[in-house]
């Protein structure tokens, strides 16, 4: 990595720092604030959880981190550092050595994120060549070491193979093989496991925790789905509407969540310890527009604990009991006693995780 | 085939017919025979076409005078010999002779006309359809403005202006002008692939590797589009002889002393020679139909096998 001299000089720092970063798309209706003023920091080989639900703003987050946007319409302020660089003020050359080899990403459905017309050993070799000056041969053969890596029997007759000659998950695998091509030091995994068969999910899941702690890789986990984070991540954050609305370590959000967002999407995973029949406890409503946001807390329309104050002015993003490493935006927070019953403390944490 | 399933013996009958079913599913990925003659022909055709020089057939500068007087006096069935399979013209020039050496011309300009539209219109379509931004908007403009002008007053235009320029028409002016027409129209084509296929996740998967713009255009987006391209270029193909073969019969396409299928129907359907010598002008037109409909049928499988692949993905 020689993208910037200052990465030397940051040894110790967080890999990845992303400060008040915003992404507004522009639209004939109007500017659609997806990502509004997000901060966090992320260690080498740590994993953030991201989760929200659909339209939450969790994968423009990420696609806004690695700037892969396109450029026309969008707005994308605030300042991500990553290994010391300040990345948004790189050129496109610059952020393209970047990429495969510091960054790397995980799409949600393999079935178009990988090349139809393509053949799986060219589409892995690919950076392997770009980046690593490769010949052919010799990147043939890392990505057959790399098919083996993460788990596809038979790698070196799958790479004269076209995608379409795979199952979903075999075909993630390859997804996967591809983002660790060139060993990246941190992996957006962008909801790897929405399109999957749940039986396919865990195995995929397991894969990624297994090459990220060879590899001592960060990881940004993002997904609608608490229960897949649950056991996986050291710290979550729970966005709603564009913003973080709470962030802690794993263990203490789920032992102490303070916003009642965080404690209805606890509330919608159905539990195994549930009698049969039991109904879906779903958030009503929808998420808010995101073009004309309303002032106060975004959550407040489909809010059990709503007051005035929440309909008029946007909470902070406090930490708890001067707590720095976990913080929420609520006016009125869960206290222990108030959180709902069937979710207290440590059965949360196991409820979701499963056995 | 078992027949027995879970247990239950299904009658004869109904096994035949999930046989069939099955023998249906299994040919949907075979072409088929009417595929094998198109091709065939085509070959043969073009076989022909390369080889007309050197082939043991008539050669078009050695008429048949007096043969060909049996037309002026209504017997055309008697200019069928073994010398000339397919008769002879009312001057007496060998007919299959003349086919064959117009068929040089009008594959030549079929698929160079598509060739030089696919090479100026399908580059700026993959361009503007992946860049998008003002090169696009200026480049759909200029095509829509183009294709509101009618297509055949366009052409007449520009052949008239080339034949006062130079007397003749070539077939290199011909392909040019032509290609040049229809240069929006596999613009729009393949512009309308590339917008489809850049929003397609492994585009931006490929720019998360660090691949640059125009390696995703060309390593990423081209693969793509060169298929569906290619079933519509094929069907192209037959529709620019076909307009050929009617410009150069109007008297408006190739002229000077060039053969092609046109100007073998513009000499042979005049005022009454329909009548008195009807072979001169279905030699000609038999061989466009059996052309154009090998090439229609042959794009057509192409984009048939293409949509199965498209399925399974």
């Amino acid at each position: 990595m020689s993208v910037s001299p200052a990465s030397a000089d940051m040894v110790g720092g967080p890999l990845l720092q992303v400060n008040d970063l915003k992404t507004h798309f522009a639209t004939d209706r109007g500017l659609v604030r997806a990502v509004d003023g997000v901060s966090f920091s992320l260690a080498e080989g740590k994993t953030l959880g991201v989760v929200g639900e659909s339209g939450s703003g969790k994968s423009v987050l990420s696609r806004s981190i690695m700037n892969l946007l396109q450029k026309r319409g969008v707005n994308r302020e605030g300042s991500v550092i990553f290994d010391g660089t300040e990345t948004t003020k790189l050129g496109a050359k610059d952020s393209r050595k970047l990429y495969g080899t510091g960054m790397a990403m995980i799409f949600q459905d393999p079935m178009t994120s990988l090349n139809p017309v393509v053949r799986i050993g060219r589409q892995i070799t690919e950076s392997l060549q770009l980046h690593f000056d490769m010949n052919k041969e010799f990147a043939l053969g890392t990505a057959e070491e790399l098919l083996r890596s993460v788990g596809i029997p038979e790698p070196k007759q799958r790479l004269r193979e076209y995608p379409f000659q795979l199952s979903g998950g075999m075909r993630q695998r390859v997804v996967i093989a591809i983002a660790l091509a060139c060993g990246p030091k941190l992996l957006f995994a962008d909801e790897p496991t929405t399109a999957l068969d749940v039986t396919v999910q865990k195995q995929i899941l397991n894969l990624l925790a297994r090459q990220q702690a060879e590899r001592k890789m960060a990881m940004i986990l993002v997904t609608h789905d608490l229960g897949v984070v649950a056991g996986r991540a050291d710290e979550i954050m729970v966005m709603y509407a564009g913003q973080a609305v709470e962030k802690a370590p794993t263990d203490k959000l789920f032992s102490a969540m303070r916003h009642p967002y965080t404690a209805a999407l606890l509330n919608s995973i159905p539990k195994t310890s549930d009698p049969s029949h039991t109904r879906l406890e779903a958030i009503p409503g929808r998420p808010p527009q995101m073009i004309n946001p309303p002032a106060g807390c975004r959550f407040a329309s489909r809010c059990g604990y709503v007051t005035e104050q929440c309909r008029t002015d946007m909470p902070p993003l406090a930490p708890v009991d001067g707590d720095p490493s976990h913080l929420f935006r609520c006016w009125h927070p869960l206290s222990i006693s108030s959180r709902p019953s069937s979710t207290s403390s440590k059965p949360a944490l196991s409820a979701v995780v499963g056995n | 085939m078992s027949a027995v399933i879970s247990g239950t013996t299904i009658s004869p009958a109904l096994e035949k017919a999930v046989d069939t079913t099955v023998a249906e599913v299994g040919n949907k990925k075979k072409f088929g025979i009417p595929f094998y003659f198109a091709a065939a022909w085509l070959l043969l055709l073009t076989f022909c076409a390369i080889f007309g020089g050197i082939l043991p057939i008539r050669k078009t500068n050695d008429p048949d005078f007096l043969l060909g007087a049996n037309i002026g006096v209504g017997d055309w069935t008697s200019t069928f010999t073994k010398q000339h399979w397919l008769g002879v013209d009312e001057n007496g020039n060998d007919l299959l002779a003349y086919a064959i050496k117009g068929s040089k011309v009008s594959l030549t300009v079929g698929f160079g006309t598509v060739l030089l539209a696919f090479l100026v219109g399908g580059w700026g379509g993959m361009v503007a359809g992946y860049f998008r931004g003002r090169f696009d908007s200026v480049l759909t403009f200029l095509t829509n403005c183009v294709l509101s002008i009618p297509a055949l007053l366009l052409l007449l235009l520009l052949v008239s202006v080339l034949s006062a320029q130079s007397g003749a028409v070539s077939v290199w002016k011909f392909i040019l002008t032509l290609g040049g027409l229809s240069v929006p129209i596999i613009f729009r084509v393949v512009r309308a692939a590339t917008l489809q296929q850049a929003a397609r996740e492994y585009v931006t998967a490929a720019r998360a590797m660090g691949a640059k713009n125009s390696r995703v255009l060309i390593r990423e987006i081209l693969p793509n589009v060169v298929k569906p391209a290619m079933a519509f270029a094929l069907v192209a193909v037959g529709s620019v002889m076909v307009v050929e073969g009617s410009l150069s019969f109007l008297g408006a396409g190739l002229s000077g002393n060039t053969i092609s299928w046109g100007r073998m129907l513009q000499g042979a359907a005049g005022l009454g020679k329909l009548k008195s010598g009807p072979h001169a002008t279905f030699v000609p037109a038999g061989f466009l139909f059996l052309t154009v409909l090998s090439l229609n049928f042959i794009g057509d499988k192409v984009r048939e096998r293409l949509e199965v692949k498209q399925g399974g993905i």
